[in-house]
């Protein structure tokens, strides 16, 4: 019994003191169109940590690193919005993987390298899901 | 057994270094020691909006603390102005103070006092004599995500903004201050810190500074685990870069471009450039308010993987340093470097440019803990091979030819753009100087060896073998971590010098530094990092060769059988006299009675130059006392007001006139307020001294202390006779004097020899 229990513990305690800059329930909540720049919405329950780094999302092998950081005066939760001009936007192609990712994490690979990168580094790194040019309301 | 690891390499290098060059740790002066002032801490508040950067769409705080010496006398003081980075901005102010990133605070909300995080930093800094003040930068953090430039214009606007605030109170005073700093600052001696997104903050600001004439003196420049977003380069002024090696946040360490985009930038650059690597640190342990513990909301340590061997907190025997010290670490070598260049106090050298590597005793840290990086000014420095071209791996930066025998390869890579890669990852993270298909980086030799008998070699032309005026060997150095097994070994080699007899020498690296040290950690596409750190060689320790003659530097790779190494910035170092060599006119002034200022000279010069003396006093109706050509004048002046006093120096020699050089200062005189008696006019004598002290001009009452160079107060008397009996038991050595009077502070260093 003893033996399972110090691996248990050191995995609860690794689980538990992890700190995230990209929260684990971070997800893409919207993609709009304002004038000519597309909003991509991403929101956690968490709030997105405040550093000195940027946050970049990448959609195909384009990244992206303008955004508004909000976070709502009581109310934890918190939204980045991503803005992208028209003319990248135009670019995507439907399937595209979208990943957020906190500092660039491996601006010269290809994006299939980022699947591995988040599933070893979940605290800055987060698949959130493919792109189709459905999902953009204007 | 990381811990054993680290513990073998300290003892190594320690008993290597025992052996060979250092007789004696700690052999320069601790910078981080608390200095002899009482410092006394107020703080502004102009308002949450109070001022409009061009470059900004909102409005901005001006707010701040200032720390200074408490009496205020025998000023004026030099100017630090810390920039906190970027963090949430305001916090809930019942539990559980959850953290806002809006600007001004809302109702319910107060805001985060970042700038009150290095107050440990400004207090060892006031108590030597400077004023320090850290400015609020909470409007610019709240914003600057969706702006091209991070608001790095606003955040060195901001900072020239409070230039200009602390101009005013140093001039005409101002609201909150009244007139208490009137006169009191220098504002040609001003060094800047910015940490994180402040260091590229303090960088924008030290250029927007040039760009409008220099209005204030900024002599240094520290960005402390900064940022780097837009590559500007920084010329002209001396540099101190601090890379945290666990640092969570800015892992690609992209201040490195600091330094290594200023090296070559500007050939008539004369201004150093420092860089500190400290392993163990993070990035928010430099600042109070971001640590846990030390402040109420919006905490944390940054560094994520708590589980990686070295830079884990939750790892057993990890590298990392708590929060004492790291702050510790931070305050010796942030001290060092601005008393060196905004106070002008050379003591502290050895610690900067990489002759004494062992840390301070106030750091904390031992000699596998931080490692110093110097690039000396133009003329402090012969450049034998940048490795900045791919050229150089076979011509260098002298023309002479560069060659290797046994290599598995040796070739230059990794300044990105058209440049082939190193091919150690795919992450800059990883690599911190390098480049990438889209900018820039630092190009470096690499050099892999299969065999002990593989040698790397640089030729010296004729017209440069003459090395005698030069005082070391100095290069850049990291391990390839990737090319190196077994995992984890550090690595050496050999540095030959061959004179043009064939005569040779030979020196092992590890008996100079520790910088090729096997990097440690694993976190996925963060560590290992290469980090590039200075290897200095003194010429002297390589025996029995003609150093006028010298005609090869020789890399032998003798000491393991494999092993890969990434090197840089191959030169010689040391003084070169320029013909204007290091004339640098300055000035201190004291007030006496009557508005009667005197003035003395200490303008730096070149030994065995002669100088001649210019002074105009800005004061037009003393008429032709309006001039003088003392090298300490006093001059009375007419009446109260502000007074542009110029000092002009001209250098001679044999040869004639070889320079000059010249030093303004605003002097402010406040009527009825010339009451002190004058402190610059004590003086002590005979130095050295062996029996007694001779101290004259000091007033009955005034108290003499001797401290050791520990900082220990080693005797103490009241001067109520000028001449003071030494105890014969006082150690021989340097000692500074301190005499305290009811109107301030004045210091000497002297030497006992009994």
């Amino acid at each position: 019994m003893k033996k399972f229990l110090l691996p248990l513990f050191c995995f609860l305690f690794y689980t538990i003191s992890v700190f995230s800059q990209v929260p684990k329930d971070a997800k893409l909540t919207s993609i709009r169109q304002v004038n000519s720049t597309i909003e991509f919405s991403v929101k956690s329950s968490e709030t997105f940590y405040v550093g000195n780094n940027t946050f970049v999302l990448k959609v195909g092998n384009a990244s992206f690193s303008l955004y508004r950081q909000e976070t709502e005066d009581g109310d934890a939760s918190g939204r980045l919005v991503f803005l992208i001009p028209e003319s990248d936007y135009l670019r995507f192609m439907d399937a595209d993987r979208i990943y957020l990712t906190y500092g660039q994490l491996s601006e010269e690979s290809e994006e299939d390298d980022l699947i591995d990168v988040c599933r070893q580094v979940p605290a800055r790194c987060k698949f959130l899901g493919m792109f189709a040019k459905s999902l953009l309301t204007k | 057994m990381r811990r054993i690891s680290f513990l073998v390499r300290g003892i190594l290098l320690f008993v290597v270094l025992i052996f060979s060059n250092k007789s004696n740790a700690q052999a320069t002066p601790d910078p981080g020691l608390p200095g002899a002032y009482a410092v006394t801490k107020d703080t502004f508040d102009l308002g949450n909006l109070a001022y409009k950067p061009d470059s900004f769409p909102n409005f901005v705080e001006l707010r701040g603390s200032v720390h200074y010496p408490t009496t205020l006398t025998g000023g004026p003081f030099p100017l630090i102005v810390l920039l906190h980075g970027r963090h949430t901005t305001t916090y809930r102010t019942v539990p559980p103070h959850t953290t806002s990133l809006s600007w001004p605070p809302a109702t319910g909300y107060q805001s985060v006092i970042s700038f009150d995080g290095y107050d440990y930093f400004a207090r060892t800094m006031a108590s030597h004599g400077y004023i320090v003040v850290s400015v609020s930068c909470n409007a610019i953090n709240a914003a600057d995500a969706s702006m091209p430039d991070r608001g790095m214009n606003a955040r060195g606007q901001l900072v020239q903004k409070h230039l200009d605030m602390w101009n005013d109170y140093n001039t005409v005073g101002g609201v909150p201050f009244g007139t208490k700093f009137v006169g009191k600052l220098d504002m040609t001696r001003i060094g800047t810190m910015g940490h994180s997104r402040g260091g590229e903050g303090v960088i924008y600001n030290a250029l927007l500074n040039k760009s409008l004439g220099s209005p204030y003196g900024i002599k240094a420049v520290i960005t402390l685990a900064p940022v780097d977003f837009h590559r500007r380069i920084m010329n002209g002024i001396p540099l101190l870069n601090i890379a945290p090696y666990c640092d969570g946040d800015v892992t690609s360490l992209s201040g490195v471009h600091f330094y290594d985009d200023a090296r070559y930038n500007d050939t008539t650059d004369e201004s150093p450039k420092h860089s500190v690597l400290m392993m163990g640190a993070n990035h928010n342990f430099y600042n109070t308010v971001w640590t846990p513990g030390s402040y109420i909301a919006g905490t944390s340590d940054d560094w994520s993987a708590t589980m990686d061997p070295f830079c884990g907190a939750s790892a057993s025997g990890n590298g990392r340093l708590d929060t004492s010290e790291q702050k510790a670490a931070f305050n010796a070598y942030g001290a060092a470097f601005f008393r060196m260049y905004v106070g002008g106090d050379t003591t502290f050298a050895p610690i900067l440019e990489v002759d004494d590597i062992y840390p301070p005793v106030s750091s904390k840290l031992d000699t596998t803990q931080v490692y110093v990086s110097w690039h000396p000014g133009k003329s402090k420095r012969k450049d034998i091979n940048r490795t900045d071209t791919v050229t150089t791996a076979t011509v260098n930066n002298l023309s002479g030819a560069v060659t290797s025998a046994s290599m598995v390869s040796a070739s230059i890579c990794g300044g990105g753009l058209t440049m082939p890669s190193c091919n150690i990852s795919t992450s800059t993270s990883k690599e911190p100087h390098r480049g990438t298909t889209t900018q820039k980086g630092m190009a470096n030799a690499a050099l892999r060896w299969k065999t002990k008998t593989a040698l790397y070699t640089n030729e010296i032309p004729a017209a440069y073998q003459n090395t005698t005026k030069h005082k070391s060997i100095t290069f850049r150095a990291s391990v390839n971590y990737a090319q190196t097994l077994p995992v984890g070994r550090d690595l050496d080699f050999t540095v030959q010098l061959e004179d043009s007899a064939g005569k040779t020498s030979n020196l092992k690296v590890s008996q100079f530094s520790g910088a090729l040290f096997y990097q440690s950690g694993t976190s996925v596409s963060v560590l290992p990092k290469i980090l590039f750190n200075t290897v200095k060689i003194p010429l002297v320790k390589f025996k029995g060769i003609n150093q006028t003659k010298l005609r090869y530097i020789r890399f032998l790779f003798d000491v393991s059988d494999s092993g890969s190494v990434l090197f840089s910035d191959l030169a010689f170092c040391g003084i070169e006299l320029k013909p204007c060599g290091n004339l640098d006119a300055f000035f201190r002034d004291s007030l006496d009675k009557s508005y009667i200022v005197y003035f003395k000279d200490s303008t730096i010069k070149n030994t065995g130059d002669s100088t001649v003396y210019s002074w105009k006093f800005g004061d037009p109706v003393s008429g032709t006392a309006d001039t003088s050509s003392l090298p300490n004048p006093n001059h009375k002046f007419s009446s109260s007001g502000v007074y542009k006093v110029c000092q002009y120096v001209s250098a001679y020699r044999s040869t004639g006139l070889v320079c000059t050089d010249s030093f303004c200062r605003n002097i402010t005189l406040l009527p009825n307020s010339i009451a002190d008696y004058n402190l610059s006019h004590i003086s002590i004598s005979p130095n050295p001294a062996s029996d007694y002290l001779l101290v004259n001009g000091a007033l009955p009452g005034d108290e003499l202390e001797l401290h050791n160079m520990c900082g220990q107060t080693m005797f103490k008397t009241n001067l109520s006779q000028p001449q003071i009996n030494l105890p014969q038991n006082l150690p021989n050595g340097v000692y500074f004097t301190i005499i305290r009077s009811v109107k301030g502070i004045v210091v000497h260093k002297i030497l006992i020899a009994h």
